[in-house]
């Protein structure tokens, strides 16, 4: 199976500043998170980006909130809550006791399959997805993300297949999470994130072995540009 | 590598006790992000209700108005900064300031509310306890700068940029609207809010850095 390795294929700063500033769509945000659990890089980057947003907050000028307000939430803090430490969920604290329970150590082989935001999204597991059939080597299952005006897909490819030469009406991200693929761009493994413009045309071919599971979002329908494959337009929405 | 991931109630500050922090405290004494942080290590430790009183004054006018810059009415901002900051008092102890200073802290909290308010999405983010994390090759998280002097630099950091580069990056953190969307509503080229933003971002690296040139 897929042994750690780290991401080759990063998305451009800009895109992970907008994840930092809360300002991208809902299904991008998601592959995006979807690539940080795998990329440390990535995730010290955006811990940069958010101490930008910090320092930006704390020049903001100040507005003023009631005295009614404030006195409400001060009397709010009895109101059944219980801010000891011990009986919070396992909170983002950095690990360095060893007598940590309760949280699996990660799997030698890479760990689960789905990181947790996508794991929340796909519910039941990868089996009670509709998934629909593209093509005899391709199936596809939609993602109910709240809030999205983007759409998110769970792709499988079949070991080798090639998914026919396309070109986006949008921006599409996908998110490698089994399997690889190759395009134009390079060979694409588990952690990576592909980011493709509208103008970008490529051809991507699953690698040999295993299944190539993908995490796709995209803003708009793709068009098949290869000569013979317009006819298979009207099946790869 | 395991060791990263071994995340828990146990670890992080709460193991530690308090003494650590305050030693800190005295190398450095009378900076406001250090006074923030140890107003949040009293509200984790010991549930110190004047503590949290006082960072409610210092943070909650900032709280409302990041939300109102987002276009929140006074009366629904005002409504969900208390919401924001019983946040805060509940989550304290998992501040942690070594990954991040209180404003940074507190400003995630608070995109992410206003995420779930104004679009009734959520804002997917990564959980540092997750199983298929994959941890950081070298550098223990332990051996990081602390975060929370990032934000002192960066304050003058900030105020060096170009204007056009500064501005951007309040559009990105204020506006609800991505590079691209920036691009769009200011007529600018795609490119250019790109190259800006890279330049901002590459001038604000330095502030990470140990030593600040």
């Amino acid at each position: 199976m897929t042994q750690i390795s780290l991401p080759t294929h990063h998305p451009a700063e800009e895109h992970l500043l907008d994840y930092a500033a809360g300002a991208i769509d809902p299904a991008a945000a998601l592959a995006t998170a979807t690539h940080l659990t795998f990329c440390p890089a990535c995730r010290d980057r955006v811990a940069e980006l958010e101490a930008i947003g910090g320092a930006l907050f704390d020049e903001l000028p100040p507005a003023p909130v009631s005295a009614g307000a404030r006195a409400a939430l001060l009397a709010r803090l009895d109101d059944g809550i219980d801010p000891r430490p011990e009986t919070r969920p396992a909170a983002p604290a950095v690990g360095r006791s060893p007598t940590d329970s309760g949280v699996p150590p990660a799997a030698p082989e890479g760990g689960p399959l789905l990181p947790r935001p996508l794991a929340a999204v796909v519910g039941g597991g990868l089996e009670t997805l509709p998934w629909r059939r593209v093509s005899w080597n391709v199936e596809e299952a939609a993602l109910p993300v709240a809030a999205a005006a983007m759409r998110a897909r769970l792709v499988r490819i079949k070991p080798g297949a090639a998914i026919p030469r396309h070109r986006h009406g949008g921006s599409e991200m996908v998110a490698v999470l089994a399997g690889g693929f190759v395009d134009a761009f390079g060979a694409h493994r588990r952690g990576d994130l592909a980011v493709h413009d509208e103008d970008s045309d490529h051809k991507p071919v699953a690698q040999a072995g295993e299944d190539c599971l993908c995490l796709v979002v995209d803003e708009a329908p793709v068009r098949l540009t290869g000569f013979f494959a317009r006819w298979l337009n009207p099946f790869l929405r | 590598m395991t060791a990263a991931l071994a995340y828990g109630p146990a670890s992080g500050l709460v193991g530690r006790g308090p003494h650590r922090q305050y030693r800190r405290m005295e190398r450095r004494p009378g900076e406001v992000g250090e006074e923030l942080a140890a107003l949040m290590e009293a509200v984790a430790l010991r549930h110190d209700r004047a503590a949290f009183a006082t960072l409610f004054d210092r943070l909650a006018p900032r709280v409302k108005s990041y939300l109102m810059r987002l276009g929140l009415d006074a009366a629904v901002a005002e409504e969900l900064t208390q919401e924001v900051m019983l946040i805060v008092w509940r989550r304290a102890a998992s501040f942690d300031r070594r990954l991040a200073g209180v404003g940074t802290w507190v400003f995630t909290i608070a995109r992410n509310k206003r995420i779930d308010a104004l679009r009734r999405g959520a804002h997917p983010e990564i959980e540092r306890d997750d199983p298929a994390l994959v941890p950081a090759p070298e550098a223990a998280p332990d051996e990081r700068t602390d975060a929370g002097q990032w934000e002192r630099r960066l304050a003058a950091a900030i105020a060096e940029l170009p204007q056009e580069q500064a501005s951007l990056l309040r559009q990105s953190f204020f506006d609800d609207r991505s590079h691209s969307e920036i691009a769009r509503s200011s007529g600018l080229p795609l490119g250019t809010v790109k190259s800006r933003l890279r330049l901002a971002m590459a001038r604000l690296r330095q502030a990470f850095k140990d030593e600040p040139r």
